[in-house]
């Protein structure tokens, strides 16, 4: 019976935990030519390069800054969907909205960044039909200042109804009696909003919390790498896109692969620091 | 669309046509061209051949200028790959299109197979550097790369670090002593490689791979001449960077293409035209070598300084696409086929691709190249290129045997036979019935079938671009030798008063390690100052960040290294 796990067992091994041993090339200044056996070790020189390299501070600022416009603006809109749709009475309507703004999630970021130009653009449709009318121009786009919210913005509207999903499915999870008890003793939407349906899914949402908690060093990669030329590294580079133009393309293997294993080592602390953070609060944590 | 309208065919330099000839018994010996033609002055290897260039050529470094489809001859003799230790050739290089069907249902294939005296087997990565880098990282880990590997980009260019950093330790050949002095005699084809491409070409001094040859004559502007004679600043007139700055803005206010609305420019872009402001002011090609032996960058100067003002003026005043700080260079050319920019900024040997938009222009005095109008007070250049986009390397592995590296050089010589030749026809366009048609004189046109094909096969090594225009279908007899002529002209021009970087073929560990991320510095501090998102008075500051970031040692290790390999 237990054979029937060991296909499982065998791809998380060997697809998942054989190339953590990859790892080691943050303490090497690693060459593909000479492999992990002939680069030379640096010992802790990657992670000390890390604090000096200006580059990086810069993209973990960055990276922060996009990090903590999506929990304050992007991780509640779900949220407020998924109330708004489950309060919708006709079927028909709420399935219709909810096709439409699934949509956006089966667009790939090569469009959705082209579409966000044609309109928004400093040549696109907003500034043309101020040009033409004599106004000021504003070119969104290209405004490092704009960026991050941009960042957000964008994320917020094509990811916005894939991620009522979950909740949804929460929401219907809740008694409807308790709703209806609640109108009987006489609480009005509001109130039946905030004492039912809020803590009903109150799991659901400590759950991904937390998860969200343990990607706050992740940002959106194809995104950013699209976009990053438009306002510079200066004000557009993540951590995962200095990864990839120093790592993956200028070749300094050793201090890229420091930044991921720093990122992972941060995240994992902080999912396990929230999840006993919220234990301690009486939820349930994730594990 | 026909093969000859892209771009990428250009780039890649095989812009023309070639012999009329029919597969032709020749029987291993050469017929027709050689180097020693009337109109010629430049010294070539007594057993190189080429077909005899129909305008004077004066000098090695710039192209040769053919009127006509020159008579076919033969480039090589016997079958290159015969003979030698390696039956089967394995090569890594870039892909732009679809790959081809493998042979021997794709009848190129199996005949270039026939032709080399060799299998060919290709591994393809996408030619984005980004991609190729990534593949290429893929490749030297895995420990078994390909017979013959494609370095990408040029020596010295930040897209290449990895690849240099290859090569420093020893996971190639060093074919010093097959390619210098009289050694390249064995490949004639090779040979007519100009000696600064081969010298461009070099790693801190050594010889690694040979070069895809294109032009030393760098970028050049090209401008919409109807557009600046109906906004009243006629190309002529247009000789200082005032007169120049005039007309860009023009192009944005005076509505040149008359249909009413405000939706022309002059510049669509900062990133890939900003050069031409610094050549206008006549600042250093990336490094200044000076007599004393120091570096001195070209942002550190006064004349790149002035540069960067004059670009935020313009910019301010109008004279720039509104995308210009965020454009791709994909669009960049878009922008002007398309009659929403008036300028254009690209290597000279792509402005054939101009021609369809020239044709429909109506040809006759639409698109001028425009020489940099110099700054006030200063004296204009242009910045010589390297002269190639990519070497063929071959890795230390296969270059033990000696025997197989002749044998792979010889190969390379095929696939470099100069325009006009009965192998260059192939290699570009395949079995004539099968792969092209020819035109009522003789020039051939790829069908679709050619196109799938061949591919890319062709593009492992091409030779240095050739000044032809008669395979266009666009242009009558008498427009196309106007044309080549005013390129001609133009290649001359620009060559004049070109100036090389010096640091070009020399790398050093900082160079590599912090190139990249300086020259996005660069970029981005550019663009902000030109879009006037950062004042002129930031521009100490920039460069202060360039020199403390790694912009010093970079110097440094460079001068180091030009003292040494020199």
């Amino acid at each position: 019976m237990y054979a029937l796990l060991l296909p499982g067992v065998l791809f998380v091994v060997v697809f998942r935990y054989v190339p953590l041993l990859g790892n080691v090339i943050a303490f090497q200044d690693y060459s593909p030519y000479l492999g992990f056996a002939d680069s030379a070790w640096v010992g802790l020189q990657n992670f000390a390069d890390l604090f000096t390299t200006p580059d990086v501070g810069t993209a973990l600022v960055n990276t922060l800054v996009i990090s903590g416009l999506q929990l304050v603006l992007y991780f509640p809109a779900p949220i407020a969907l998924a109330l708004l749709l489950n309060s919708l009475m006709s079927e028909s309507i709420k399935r219709a909205v909810q096709s439409v703004v699934y949509l956006p999630h089966f667009i790939g970021w090569v469009i959705v960044v082209s579409i966000w130009q044609q309109v928004l653009g400093g040549d696109g449709l907003v500034n043309q039909v101020l040009r033409t009318s004599g106004l000021h121009t504003v070119n969104v786009m290209a405004n490092p200042d704009f960026f991050k919210p941009l960042m957000v913005l964008q994320d917020v509207w094509k990811e916005v109804g894939w991620g009522t999903i979950i909740f949804l499915a929460a929401l219907t999870a809740i008694d409807l009696s308790l709703y209806e008890s609640a109108a009987i003793d006489g609480a009005g939407p509001w109130r039946r909003l905030r004492h039912v349906s809020l803590p009903g899914i109150r799991g659901v949402v400590v759950l991904l919390l937390i998860l969200r908690l343990g990607s706050i060093l992740t940002v959106g990669f194809e995104q950013i790498l699209l976009q990053e030329p438009n306002v510079g590294a200066q004000a557009g580079q993540v951590l995962d896109t200095f990864v990839y133009f120093n790592g993956v393309v200028a070749g300094d293997w050793g201090l890229s692969a420091a930044v991921g294993l720093v990122k992972g080592a941060v995240g994992t602390m902080l999912v396990v620091g929230a999840n006993w953070a919220v234990k301690r609060l009486g939820e349930e944590g994730v594990f | 669309m026909t093969v000859e309208l892209t771009r990428r065919d250009f780039l890649q330099g095989c812009v023309a046509g070639s012999g009329a000839l029919l597969v032709a018994a020749c029987g291993g010996g050469s017929s027709g061209g050689s180097a020693a033609t009337s109109g010629s002055s430049v010294a070539l290897p007594a057993n190189s051949h080429l077909a005899p260039p129909d305008l004077p050529w004066t000098d090695h470094n710039i192209p040769l200028a053919y009127l006509k489809l020159p008579a076919p001859f033969r480039a090589t003799s016997g079958t290159p790959g015969a003979g030698g230790p390696l039956s089967e050739v394995t090569w890594f290089s870039d892909l732009f299109s679809a790959p081809p069907p493998p042979a021997p249902g794709n009848r190129y294939w199996a005949d270039l197979n026939r032709r080399l005296g060799v299998t060919v087997t290709p591994v393809w990565a996408a030619s984005d550097p980004s991609s190729f880098q990534q593949k290429f990282a893929a490749l030297l880990a895995s420990g078994d790369l390909p017979d013959l590997v494609l370095f990408g980009g040029t020596v010295g260019t930040t897209t290449a670090a990895a690849q240099v950093q290859a090569v420093q330790q020893g996971a190639f050949t060093d074919l010093t002593p097959h390619l210098t002095g009289s050694a390249l005699d064995d490949y004639p084809n090779l040979a007519l490689i100009a000696p600064k491409i081969w010298q461009n070409a070099r790693i801190n001094g050594r010889t690694y791979g040979v070069p895809r040859g294109r032009t030393v004559p760098g970028t050049s502007l090209l401008l919409r001449f109807d557009w600046a004679q109906k906004v009243g600043v006629p190309i002529a007139q247009i000789t200082s960077s005032d007169a120049f700055r005039e007309a860009l803005v023009d192009f944005g206010s005076r509505d040149p293409d008359g249909n009413g609305r405000p939706d022309t420019w002059g510049i669509p872009d900062v990133e890939f035209t900003y050069s031409y402001f610094a050549e206008m002011f006549g600042a250093p090609n990336g490094w200044r070598l000076n007599r004393d032996g120091s570096l001195t960058k070209d942002i550190e100067t006064p004349e790149y300084r002035d540069a960067i003002a004059f670009a935020q003026t313009l910019f301010k005043q109008g004279g720039f696409h509104p995308d210009a700080a965020t454009q791709t260079q994909a669009n960049h050319y878009s922008l002007f086929e398309g009659g929403r920019v008036g300028a254009y900024l690209d290597a000279l040997y792509a402005s054939g691709q101009t021609r369809p938009f020239l044709a429909q222009l109506g040809f006759k005095d639409a698109i001028r190249h425009l020489l940099p109008p110099p700054g006030p007070g200063r004296k204009a250049v242009t910045f010589n290129a390297a002269g190639y986009n990519g070497m063929v390397m071959i890795p230390s592995k296969v270059g033990k045997d000696s025997a197989k590296v002749r044998q792979l050089l010889k190969i390379l010589d095929y696939f470099a036979s100069p325009f006009g030749s009965e192998e260059y026809t192939f290699l570009n366009y395949g079995i004539e019935g099968v792969h092209f048609t020819r035109s009522a004189n003789g020039n051939p046109a790829r069908s679709a079938q050619g196109t799938t094909d061949i591919g890319d096969l062709f593009r492992l090594l091409t030779p240095p671009n050739v000044n032809y225009a008669a395979g266009s279908q666009y242009f009558s007899d008498a427009e196309q030798e106007a044309w080549t002529r005013l390129v001609d002209q133009a290649y001359h021009d620009h060559f004049k008063i070109g100036v090389d970087d010096p640091t070009v073929g020399y790398v050093s560990a900082s160079s590599l390690r912090r190139g990249p991320t300086l020259n996005q510095l660069v970029v981005d501090s550019v663009k902000a100052l030109v879009s006037g998102r950062t004042p002129m008075s930031g521009f100490d500051q920039f460069v202060q960040t360039w020199r403390s970031q790694g912009g010093d040692q970079v110097r440094k290790e460079l001068q180091q290294a030009i003292h040494q390999h020199r």
